[in-house]
């Protein structure tokens, strides 16, 4: 007789052994030490620039700059966006009040508000938090919706299923809810980043959208360098960016997003 | 002997006015009985077993029923990111049993189902036939005395069927648990069922016990005229 052997494949939300708490604390330290970085850059910001002396390690310096804000806007959306699909989807009369008003938020321009924005933070000279403010709006609906329409497609059977087997509150959440709209976060923060990058372009060229304001107050980052380097006529500069920011964007998709779009397949329902 | 399942004069309605998708349904099922509900699609049938669930309530009437069940579904409702092995162990878990216990039981009813060596498999690499063998395993997991049917043999093919009957028998026999199914398939309630309640347009219209013994094959006479029996009861003869 034949055996066939099948290598056990762990469920990244239910097993629990000593290895993967292990795993687990790693990721932590590891999401700690991106954390302190990343305070410690905004208390920090390293963004007075000379658009006429930039040399390679500034346009790294803005690299990881851009990296952080998007970074921390894609967290920021993550963490508003799946909690408030939640509660939009939660009734079907949630959804008919709250879809509506969803709907028409997600359609105002974020360029639109961004110098009342601008004006707010930089009151308070938060001009890193006005940049992620804005890249953080324009992010967040793209992850909603995807995540309220997931939260659809999980069929009817499989909810009672998960009342007559007692999974309710955070339960049903974490064992059923939870993974269901894996792919469709996957999918929204995807499109998240994608136009995370439009519009980071504009969100560090704070100058033009402050009243008197001089390129001095813009945000060292890719964004910034594009703009001004093409407003002096600096090719080779603009070129240069361009270049980085292509690579950076080509690198994300491969080593993050590809991988995480496999992924995403086991969470599926046929 | 005690009665797991009592529905007095029990109607559902879902609109107001109320449209009755169950109406003055009154019924009794023993412990250890084989109970198959049959009728045409959209006669309240499996209304009647989500009530028994705690899926639905009912909207006036009496009915005692268990306090948790399990139940195995038609579209098998496993959940795609789990194994074999973890969708079994999460009905276990959902009854905050230890780990140990749960362990145990996924190992037993994996056996009962002849699924162990399919433990690390995930649903979609599985055949129908399988996926529902899975959604048996996972609802006896519960550790329930009551196990609910939803049609789960419709959407197989009558060869897997076959198998399944002899397998559903089986554990029935040697778990001794109440079991309360729903179809449309005739004959697939006769091979089953200790008694079959025939429903049309939200009413039971008649309870017809099935004394044949087992195992019980289509060809024969007696079965035929079973069958024929709740045809006609449904015909309005």
């Amino acid at each position: 007789m034949k055996v066939r052997r099948y290598a056990h494949r762990p469920h990244l939300f239910y097993q629990t052994t000593l290895g993967r708490h292990l795993v687990s604390v790693g990721i932590v330290i590891a999401l700690a030490i991106v954390i302190t970085v990343l305070v410690f850059h905004f208390v920090n910001p390293r963004n007075a620039f000379d658009i006429n002396r930039i040399s390679m390690r500034d346009i790294l310096a803005g690299t990881a700059n851009t990296f952080y804000r998007m970074f921390l806007a894609y967290i920021l959306s993550l963490a508003v966006s799946i909690p408030l699909a939640l509660f939009i989807a939660s009734t079907p009369r949630m959804q008919r009040i709250f879809l509506p008003i969803a709907d028409i938020l997600q359609s105002v321009p974020v360029l639109a508000f961004f110098p009342v924005v601008v004006v707010f933070f930089t009151a308070y000279h938060a001009f890193e938090l006005a940049a992620v403010f804005v890249i953080f709006i324009q992010m967040i609906w793209n992850i909603v919706f995807p995540v309220i329409g997931g939260l659809q497609t999980i069929p009817d059977d499989v909810k009672y299923a998960a009342i007559v087997f007692n999974a309710r509150g955070f339960r049903k959440f974490w064992y059923i809810t939870l993974p269901a709209i894996v792919p469709f976060v996957i999918t929204g923060s995807l499109l998240a980043w994608a136009q995370g990058w439009t519009i980071v372009i504009v969100a560090e060229v704070l100058h033009t959208y402050i009243p008197h304001g001089t390129p001095s107050q813009d945000l060292l980052g890719l964004g910034s360098l594009l703009v001004d380097s093409n407003a002096r006529g600096q090719t080779s500069l603009f070129v240069a960016t361009l270049a980085v920011m292509i690579a950076l964007i080509a690198f994300i998709n491969v080593l993050v997003w590809q991988p995480l779009l496999h992924f995403a397949q086991r969470f599926r329902f046929d | 002997m005690e009665t797991p399942i009592v529905f007095t004069k029990v109607n559902k309605s879902y609109e107001t006015p109320p449209v009755y998708v169950v109406r003055d349904f009154s019924l009794s099922i023993q412990r250890g009985e084989f109970f198959c509900l049959v009728g045409p699609s959209g006669c309240g049938k499996s209304t009647v077993l989500k009530m028994i669930a705690g899926i639905e309530n009912p909207s006036n009437g009496t009915l005692v029923r268990p306090n948790h069940v399990g139940m195995v579904f038609q579209s098998y409702a496993l959940l795609p990111w789990l194994t074999v092995e973890g969708n079994v162990a999460f009905a276990a878990r959902m009854q905050n049993f230890e780990e140990e216990k749960i362990k145990d039981l996924t190992q037993h009813y994996l056996q009962m189902v002849h699924l162990e060596t399919f433990a690390g498999k995930y649903p979609r690499e599985l055949s129908g036939g399988q996926r529902q063998r899975v959604g048996i395993a996972r609802a006896l997991a519960v550790e329930s005395d009551v196990l609910l049917l939803d049609e789960p043999f419709s959407a197989l093919d009558p060869l897997i069927c076959d198998e399944l009957y002899g397998e559903l028998l089986e554990i029935w026999e040697a778990t001794k648990k109440t079991i309360v199914m729903v179809s449309h398939h005739f004959e697939e309630a006769v091979v089953l069922a200790d008694r079959v309640g025939v429903m049309n347009e939200g009413t039971l219209k008649e309870i017809i016990p099935i004394t044949l013994p087992r195992p019980r094959t289509e060809d024969q006479v007696p079965f035929m005229l079973e069958v024929k029996k709740i045809r006609h009861c449904l015909s309005g003869g």
